[in-house]
């Protein structure tokens, strides 16, 4: 697979949400904005989130180095699609 | 020295007025040093103290209001849950801890089983008040010391007595409690086999028994930053608070971002003390952060609340090479912790069973008997259940004389009462360390043979490479289960080549129907597996 743009990173995000909000039988997302706060929304606690980014990595055939998140930007959907984007471009 | 030896050294165990006395002497000690670090703001011992003085003293102002001798602390990873805490303590009442991630019904259960009559209250806790105030009809004392208005609350509850920050009393007004080491220190409900928490009520005594061995044997002191990784519904959070503030040092809570990147936190924070379940480093291994070398400042590293692989140890000692670790073991009955297992280079390994580090050698004071169904001691390198007792034994559960019966019991000719752990163990032959090989209610029946599911589970670890690894009987049957079903924790492997591995060596009954991959499995809210989860996504509930 080529390497994703940030469009792309969000779109699987928004895909593992719902998943999420249909297994606990809610209302899927409308939209994402830049701003939104997955952790502090409630949507995701850490673990939750930990295993976001670990299917993201999956999904894209790569791997997102965790050491290198900064947990207090990347819970926000802008930043997290970006920098998840710039790792797996950065891929060997 | 020989390890049993070294971890029974006799402890020096004085008559201490209370379990915030420790804090206290710190406080007068380390004033101006931080007693917590909490949203990477330091708090400092006087700070604390002055909090927790004012929280104590407006709740003895009020104390014509106390039925019981508990208070209901409802607060979460801020500076009003530690300062409630250490207050109610210091006001001469038990603290009741409740966690607003749990879910409001669960709350509510807990706080109405306890029949605490005074509840604090912290800024982001307050919008669950409202279902814990609906169905009680008695007067409830609120105390909301982070909260300047609570005019809405006022209307609403009239009821109610509100005392809001400006109205807590001076601390001048504190006047130091009654000893009793027999006095409930905290009510925690723990998960019951029926499915109704129980509420275990641990004594002072118990838990500065615990306190004062650990502080010692870690040789705690003000130079240490240690993790606050446990909630205060978890037991564990006992560890964290007491310890360190026994000797000034200063506890480190994550916020809920930090938790993302525990890594991260150890190296930011320079954390020297280290504990949390093993889950927690399953996960890290699993994400890569556990790079050789990552994380220098550690000196320990320790491990309670379930299972740690053998090759977790060893993978978090090569990125914490500085520290030592121990892996505790204890039920909340037992307060905090009543056995440990120091982790040795080329003498470990050959001591763990399955995969699973060994839980040790009992702390000083405590007893340990390995018996069979009939409750008679087993031979030595034979497996049975745990029982314990000594200085940390809980004085039993909280107004369930029946529940406390069943559990704390008197075996066969010892004349002495011991606490049924319900917990598998080898008893060790000789020197060496009991080992942890499951739960006794981890045995089922599987078309009519007695399956051991630690037994399934370790067959399926060492198959796989895989740290977690749980096995349910599947589907139920009247004489017990049809079958065993697994869930693994990780990406999906040859599955093929697995079950060969499996088959190889387990009989057919034990031999997994279906593997089950999953990216993170089913917690609860303690972070350890949940098996009731695991079995309703199979479809059909327990």
């Amino acid at each position: 697979m080529n390497s994703p743009t940030p469009e792309d990173v969000r779109r699987f995000v928004a895909h593992f949400l719902n998943q999420k909000l249909r297994e606990r039988a809610q209302a899927p997302l409308n939209n994402l904005p830049d701003d939104y706060d997955l952790l502090l929304s409630g949507l995701l606690d850490s673990l939750a989130f930990v295993e976001m980014i670990a299917a993201t990595g999956e999904h894209f055939d790569g791997e997102v180095d965790f050491a290198a998140i900064d947990p207090e930007k990347l819970t926000i959907i802008g930043p997290l699609c970006a920098f998840v984007s710039e790792q797996l471009r950065d891929r060997p | 020295m020989a390890v049993a030896a070294e971890m029974s050294a006799s402890r020096h165990i004085p008559e201490s007025p209370g379990l915030w006395w420790g804090f206290m002497r710190s406080a007068e000690q380390f004033s101006g040093r931080p007693a917590l670090i909490i949203e990477g703001k330091p708090l400092y011992y006087w700070q604390l103290r002055e909090m927790a003085l004012r929280i104590a003293a407006t709740i003895q102002a009020h104390n014509e209001h106390l039925e019981t001798p508990l208070v209901a602390v409802f607060a979460h990873r801020s500076a009003t849950a530690f300062a409630s805490v250490l207050g109610s303590l210091l006001a001469g009442t038990g603290y009741v801890p409740l966690n607003r991630t749990f879910p409001v019904t669960r709350t509510r259960f807990m706080f109405e089983r306890s029949q605490c009559r005074t509840i604090i209250v912290d800024a982001q806790s307050l919008p669950q008040l409202n279902a814990l105030l609906g169905g009680d009809d008695r007067q409830l004392l609120v105390i909301a010391p982070d909260l300047q208005d609570l005019q809405g609350h006022r209307q609403q509850w009239p009821r109610h007595l509100f005392i809001d920050a400006r109205e807590l009393e001076s601390s001048a007004a504190w006047r130091e409690p009654t000893r009793d080491q027999h006095a409930i220190a905290y009510l925690l409900f723990t998960s019951g086999s029926t499915g109704t928490p129980k509420g275990v009520m641990v004594a002072h005594g118990n838990v500065t028994s615990f306190v004062d061995y650990m502080a010692d044997h870690l040789q705690v002191t003000e130079q240490d930053i240690a993790s606050q990784m446990f909630d205060l519904t978890f037991d564990l959070s006992a560890f964290d608070m007491f310890v360190a503030w026994e000797r000034g040092a200063c506890l480190c809570c994550p916020s809920r971002k930090t938790l993302i990147n525990p890594g991260k936190f150890i190296q930011d924070q320079k954390l020297t003390i280290w504990f949390s379940v093993p889950s927690t480093v399953v996960l890290m291994k699993q994400l890569g952060l556990l790079k050789p070398d990552r994380f220098p400042s550690l000196r320990w590293s320790l491990f309670c609340g379930e299972p740690l692989p053998v090759s977790c140890a060893e993978a978090w000692l090569k990125a914490a090479p500085n520290s030592i670790l121990e892996n505790l073991y204890g039920p909340t009955e037992l307060t905090i912790a009543c056995t440990g297992y120091r982790w040795r280079l080329g003498r470990s390994a050959a001591e763990a069973e399955a995969g699973i580090v060994p839980i040790g050698h009992a702390y000083p004071g405590m007893n340990v008997i390995v018996v069979d169904d009939s409750l008679h001691e087993v031979e030595p390198g034979e497996q049975g259940e745990l029982l314990m007792n000594g200085p940390q034994m809980a004085l039993g559960y909280w107004r369930d004389p029946e529940k406390t019966n069943s559990a704390f019991i008197v075996p066969p000719g010892r004349g002495q009462i011991f606490y049924r752990t319900g917990d598998r163990v080898r008893r060790p032959v000789g020197d060496g360390p009991l080992t942890h090989l499951g739960r006794t209610d981890s045995q089922v029946k599987v078309l009519g043979h007695r399956v051991e599911l630690g037994e399934v589970e370790a067959a399926v670890r060492q198959a796989s490479g895989m740290d977690s690894v749980v096995a349910v009987g599947w589907p139920a049957s009247a004489s017990g289960y049809g079958g065993i079903e697994v869930f693994i924790e990780g990406r999906s492997i040859d599955v093929d080549r697995l079950r060969e591995l499996i088959t190889f060596q387990l009989p057919d009954y034990m031999v997994p129907r279906r593997l089950h991959f999953m990216n993170r499995l089913p917690r609860n809210a303690n972070g350890k597996f949940d098996r009731d989860a695991m079995r309703t996504m199979l479809g059909g509930g327990k």
